[in-house]
């Protein structure tokens, strides 16, 4: 019997020699798509993949073949619109793609405004992508900005872009990643937004928010709304807040708590009432001479509320006009209303009536009074 | 058939917790809270609660059911079909119920299958993998019930380390999602409740090993602190998940604890869900074992002369037959349907049915003395 | 000494073989057996009044103790019979026997005959053994910072003295028998009467007296003979050099087994937790003993692992290295031309011989060897481009991992099991890791030592028990003695008395 069995575990090996193997060293990992829209359902997609700087083979001490400079770094051509590109690139590509540790997905202006709907039920189909991916909509073209070699900095560049937006999302930047946009894509009554970024030079920014009705690209808001985007959004508590309080003269509080709570009267009436409760907790770092002391700090403090949510009202009122949800205003009403009347939202969310209410406390003003 | 099982091959009360816990873990908490959100949206965990709460009954019911077969002989469900019905009738629903177990085995193989193919290896051969599984459901039979039992424990001690990972989580579940409480009516609750129930089907397989579990009175409670687990962690996989995903983003995937793994970022190694699909070896296999198990013990009870050896591999060269038969994940779907099904009829009908029958039968037997 | 004795012996034997008798009819057989022997010493005495013939094993006879204490009062005139002789000497335990296996092995072991003529069957045996070996020294292979230093030699008597030292009541119990047809060597077991099990002790004499062997060269041999499941690669019962480590197990309620030549004695039942605790791990607080054992755990999880999830991940799960990981892990894979499977082989197999090397030479070779084949040949296998320096990390790391097991039986079986693992991860990838270990750990529920299951405070989970396992609790917490063992008197001590016993209470604020 233990014979037998001996019999039966060595032929364990035969029974699975079939599954393809993914070595490590014999993939093109796909860092990095982007998708630059040229109209007619066409794409120009571009798959960048690293070169990892090595000093050539270590036994022969730099003089053999450069082990990995020899990979090829990105590939593009064009396609239809929701196809994969690494099926497509395969052909070109010198070892087998995958995407397993994919990073970021960029799409141009055009793309975004074309709509992501294909691409987003491919992605959200694939179980081998990441959701944690950075998704970002660029200025000009995601080709010149994934095939570039004129960066400063020596890492591959998708990955640049991730660290990028990864720590711009700690401070004003609201989370985003290709779950979050993937969930308010499909969510109801809530509509999914993406960092900006453009090339500047020999550099990469980022630049203000793309806001999206479903998967179309609707508006934009600049980098001096993010806070307040910011606060409505989620709480936080790296964000820097610019107030101008007259020309030339500017506070900035750098908040150490900032947290916002909603209340929803009349949810299911023409007009609901959105009123949200932010506290912002902060400090002062930076302040024209003079502008402030200790004794000046709760004037200042109500001067800066006031400025929030004032400005926080107009941005809102800006997206109710165009017609976008990022905040997620209409899933706050849904989640405050018993019965809530989701078919004729769309219809109401342009006369929901929003109010911001902002309570700022300065807590410390720094070393020097 | 003596009744009284020997103490050697006994199991301790306390695998009374472990076996229907692993059982009803089986494959589907992965698919939480997804066929209750159909129904009741945000109220699932209510739906789940009150199915969860409808097992404890159907589980003082089987204890019932068992314990007044204790005086007639030994307490499992062939003996009690054999008494009530005599041979043939006995023997047929004897069949009918080995049956059921073995498409709840064959459905656990198949899925499983499926969960490593989408998740791990694209090209796992079922055939290939539903041999091997089925080599060492043979190895660990072969150690008899007691070791199946120290094999359900330890996967419940696995699997602690895996429902951990649930922690990581935290940070991304919105729970306004959640919002507002006690939004659908109770008949969509009770609906969607008993979409849920077959999700704890297979605590109702004690009728099968009862007479093999020492100090049955122990043993009871355990059970009865099993299911609760399992209700327990089952609204905590219902709210995270609704928490955690927008009922447009669940309704889009289809397996949403793996959706949600596969979001975190957990240290050390990226893809969670990857490392997570290894876990599940261990709520297959335990589960498996206990199925071949009973169906060999079914076919020994109606086929005395022949050997259970040679029964478990006649059962487990069918089961690899019907596995790998079943090629579509339509046929899966259906084979998951006959499962629910039947095994909500089980233990909601029959089972009741049955005690009643008891009862007739002591009566009239009464009667006729 | 004890090389001479084996030498006898192994002479004796073939002769005997030769002859195609082993069995022996008489005294004079024996003698005539034994005749060319150089060191088998058979004179006959011819006194004044009395005649007798003297026969001994030169060198395993004390012979000075002979000529002071024995000769004398054989010379003496008042001596006629052997009776005289018997009641005489002044050395206790002086058989009088005519049973002939009893001369035998009585002789062979170092014991004096004395017959009034040659073949009479008729014996006085008088002990005169010399003992003469290794000296009591400081345990070499189970180490320990702190607690007792002495070690097991190869005498039992020794032995047994060093144990029985530990435990001076009368309760201590000792049986002795002799195990091997031709043999027949010494073996004691040992056990507390009323704290050790008696179907454990019954199952350890049976087992033992059943055994079909013709020697016993060392305790391990024995306990590769009456485990429970000989083909298991996992070693059912603990060997220890250290008397205070038996000595604490036969408190607990354990039984002991020595074998007369071997330095090392058995405990019996064990469960697989008992492998990964060294005894010091009771020397030490509790926070820091459960430290180290919870470390030795995880040092065992990773030497299992390691490998095998190096070549699932790098041959199909390239999708679970952390980003950051990925450059240095890619670049370093680049220049191996061989698949990660025949890499983690070449290399493990390499550890593996420098181990067995290193083991097998004397202790000054050996280090050089070491540095040698650590350092030498693993940085120049790095450079020659044949395996990848994180590989190298990796094994080297979990090679160290293996030797922390204070165990050596169990730290073979851990370096072994890693070679399926990495085949089955060769395989299936992780599943395959995860398939490969449920089996193992199956195999491991079905095991049972001495017939007390093997996995003991996991499964079946007994919670007494588990206060002394993955974590040690506080000794007071400690008041039962192993479930698993079953033992007659299961309580340690009271629970009550033990808290109580912490001493007044007080805390800073209120003074």
């Amino acid at each position: 019997m233990k014979v037998k069995m001996l019999i039966l575990f060595a032929l364990f090996p035969l029974l699975c020699g079939c599954i393809p193997t993914n070595t490590l060293d014999q993939t093109l990992m796909v860092e990095g798509e982007g998708f630059d829209y040229i109209g007619h359902g066409k794409v120009m997609g571009t798959v960048v993949m690293p070169s990892f700087i090595d000093t050539g083979t270590q036994g022969s001490q730099g003089t053999g073949i450069p082990a990995t400079a020899s990979m090829i770094r990105n590939l593009s051509g064009v396609t239809y619109d929701g196809k994969s590109l690494v099926d497509k690139f395969q052909s070109q590509g010198q070892e087998v793609m995958r995407v397993g540790s994919m990073k970021v997905m960029l799409f141009n202006k055009k793309m975004a405004e074309h709509g992501l709907s294909r691409q987003m039920s491919f992605r959200n189909r694939d179980p081998d992508v990441p959701s944690a991916i950075s998704v970002a909509v660029v200025e000009g073209s995601t080709k010149k900005i994934l095939t570039a070699t004129d960066y400063q900095t020596q890492i591959p560049i998708a990955r640049y872009i991730q660290h990028m937006i990864a720590q711009n999302s700690q401070q004003n930047y609201p989370t985003t990643n290709l779950r979050y946009f993937l969930d308010s894509y499909y969510g109801d009554y809530m509509d999914p937004f993406m960092p900006i970024i453009l090339k500047n030079g020999d550099h990469l920014e980022i630049d203000g928010l793309a806001l999206f009705r479903k998967a179309k690209y609707v508006m934009r808001i600049g980098e001096n709304k993010m806070f307040l985007f910011k606060m409505l959004y989620e709480k936080f508590n790296q964000g820097v807040y610019d107030y101008q309080f007259s020309s030339g003269k500017h506070v900035a509080i750098r908040n150490v708590q900032a947290s916002v709570k909603y209340h929803v009267v009349g949810g299911n009436s023409a007009s609901p009432k959105i009123i949200a409760l932010v506290n912002v907790k902060g400090y002062i770092r930076q302040a024209s001479p003079k502008t402030i002391n200790t004794k000046s700090t709760s004037a200042m403090e109500r001067k800066i509320a006031e400025s929030l949510s004032t400005n926080a009202e107009k941005m809102v009122c800006q997206f109710q006009k165009r017609g976008t949800d990022p905040l997620r205003l209409g899933d706050t009403v849904r989640s405050f209303t018993h019965h809530f009347d989701g078919k004729t939202w769309d219809e109401r969310y342009p006369n929901a009536d929003f109010h911001c209410r902002v309570q700022v406390k300065i807590v410390q003003t720094g070393i020097s009074s | 058939m003596n009744s009284k099982i020997n103490k050697a091959f006994q199991l301790s009360p306390l695998s009374a917790f472990f076996i229907p816990l692993s059982l009803q873990l089986g494959a589907d908490f992965l698919i939480l809270p997804n066929p209750l959100t159909e129904q009741s949206g945000q109220d699932a965990w209510i739906g789940i609660m009150i199915s969860g709460l409808s097992t404890l009954v159907i589980l003082w019911l089987i204890f019932r059911l068992l314990e007044n077969e204790c005086i007639y002989g030994r307490a499992d469900i062939f003996s009690l079909h054999q008494r009530l019905f005599g041979k043939w009738a006995g023997t047929l629903l004897n069949f009918i119920m080995v049956g059921q177990v073995m498409v709840y085995l064959v459905r656990l193989i198949r899925i499983y299958s499926e969960i490593f193919q989408v998740w791990l290896f694209p090209n796992l051969p079922v055939l290939e993998f539903s041999i091997i599984i089925c080599f060492i459901i043979g190895y660990v039979v072969m150690g008899g019930i007691r070791n199946i039992g120290g094999l359900a424990l330890l996967s419940f001690i696995y699997m602690i380390p895996f429902f951990q990972i649930l922690n990581f989580t935290v940070p991304y579940l919105r729970f306004s999602n959640m919002l507002p409480l006690f939004d659908h009516s109770l008949i969509s609750v009770i609906r969607s409740s008993y979409s849920g129930a077959n999700l704890y089907l297979g605590f109702e397989l004690i009728i099968y090993y009862y007479p093999f579990l020492s100090q049955p009175e122990k043993a009871k409670k355990w059970a009865f602190i099993g299911i609760l687990t399992t209700l327990i962690l089952y609204l905590n996989l219902t709210i995270v998940g609704t928490a955690f995903a927008t009922k447009g983003a669940l309704e889009n995937t289809i397996w949403p604890l793996m959706s949600l793994l596969k979001t975190l970022q957990i240290p050390f190694f990226n893809h969670a869900e990857k490392l997570a699909t290894v876990f599940f070896v261990w709520t297959l296999v335990p589960n498996v074992c206990l199925c071949t198990w009973i169906i060999t013990r079914g076919l020994k009870f109606t086929f005395p002369a022949i050997k259970q050896k040679y029964l478990m591999l006649i059962v487990l060269l069918l089961a690899c037959g019907l596995i790998t038969s079943i090629t579509s994940g339509n046929q899966i779907r259906i084979i998951n349907q006959i499962f629910g099904t039947s095994g909500l009829i089980i233990i909601y009908v029959y089972l009741p049915v049955l005690l009643a029958c008891q009862w007739l039968h002591k009566k009239v037997r009464k009667a006729v003395k | 000494m004890m090389i001479h004795k084996e030498d006898v012996l192994i002479l004796f034997f073939r002769k005997k073989r030769t002859d195609h008798a082993i069995q022996i009819d008489s005294v004079t057989d024996l003698f005539k057996k034994l005749e060319k022997v150089p060191d088998f010493i058979h004179f006959e005495h011819k006194g004044k009044d009395f005649t007798c013939w003297i026969s001994f094993i030169q060198t395993l006879v004390d012979v000075e103790y002979l000529h002071r204490d024995v000769f004398p009062y054989l010379y003496s005139d008042q001596t006629h019979n052997l009776t005289e002789v018997q009641d005489q000497i002044p050395t206790e335990k002086v058989i009088r026997t005519k049973d002939l296996s009893l001369i035998q092995s009585r002789l062979l072991d170092g014991y004096t005959i004395i017959q009034e003529s040659e073949k009479k069957p008729d014996c006085l045996i008088i002990p005169s053994v010399k003992i003469k070996g290794r000296e009591i020294e400081k345990s070499e292979n189970e180490t320990s910072v702190l607690g007792p230093r002495e070690a097991f030699v190869e005498s039992a008597d020794l032995n047994i003295n060093l144990i029985r030292k530990r435990i001076p009541i009368p309760q201590f119990m000792f049986e002795d028998m002799r195990i091997g047809k031709i043999s027949k060597t010494r073996i004691c077991v040992i056990y507390i009467d009323g704290i050790a099990n008696k179907d454990n002790i019954q199952t350890v004499k049976q087992r033992i007296h059943d055994l079909e062997i013709t020697s016993m060269i060392d305790s391990t041999m024995l306990a590769l003979m009456i485990s429970d499941n000989n083909n298991s690669i996992f070693p059912q019962f603990i060997d220890t050099e250290r008397p205070d480590r038996v000595a604490g197990a036969l408190y607990e309620g354990k039984i002991a087994v020595i074998v007369d030549g071997s330095p090392n004695a058995l405990i019996l039942p064990a469960s697989i937790i008992e492998f990964f605790v060294a005894f010091d791990d009771y020397f030490l607080v509790w926070p820091i003993a459960t430290a180290y054992r919870l470390l030795r755990l995880f040092a065992v999880a990773f030497s299992v692992i390691s490998s095998s999830v190096y070549v699932a991940i790098l041959t199909y799960h390239y999708q679970l290295i952390p980003d950051n990981l990925i450059p240095s892990l890619f670049t370093s894979r680049t220049t191996i031309p061989y698949a990660p499977l025949s890499e983690v082989l070449v290399l493990e197999i390499m550890i593996e011989l420098l181990r067995e090397a290193v083991a097998r030479l004397p202790t000054k070779v050996g280090q050089t060897i070491g540095i040698v084949g650590g350092i030498v040949v693993g940085t120049a296998s790095v450079q020659a481009g044949i395996v990848s320096n994180f590989l190298l990390i990796i094994i080297a790391l979990s090679a160290l991992s293996a030797f922390i097991t204070p165990n050596y039986r169990m730290a073979a079986t851990i370096r072994f099991i890693r070679f399926p693992f990495i085949l089955s991860a060769q395989i299936l990838g992780l599943l395959g890791i995860s398939l490969c270990f449920l089996i193992f750990v199956n195999h491991l529920t079905r095991l049972t030592s001495l017939g007390r299951p093997y996995i003991e405070p996991i499964y079946p989970t007994r919670i007494s028990d588990l206060k002394d396992a993955f974590i040690r609790l506080p000794l007071n917490f400690q008041n039962m003695r192993p479930l698993f063992l079953r033992p007659s008197d299961s309580k340690r001590f009271n629970n009550q008395r033990a808290h109580e016993k912490v001493g007044p209470k007080h805390s800073e604020l209120d003074d």
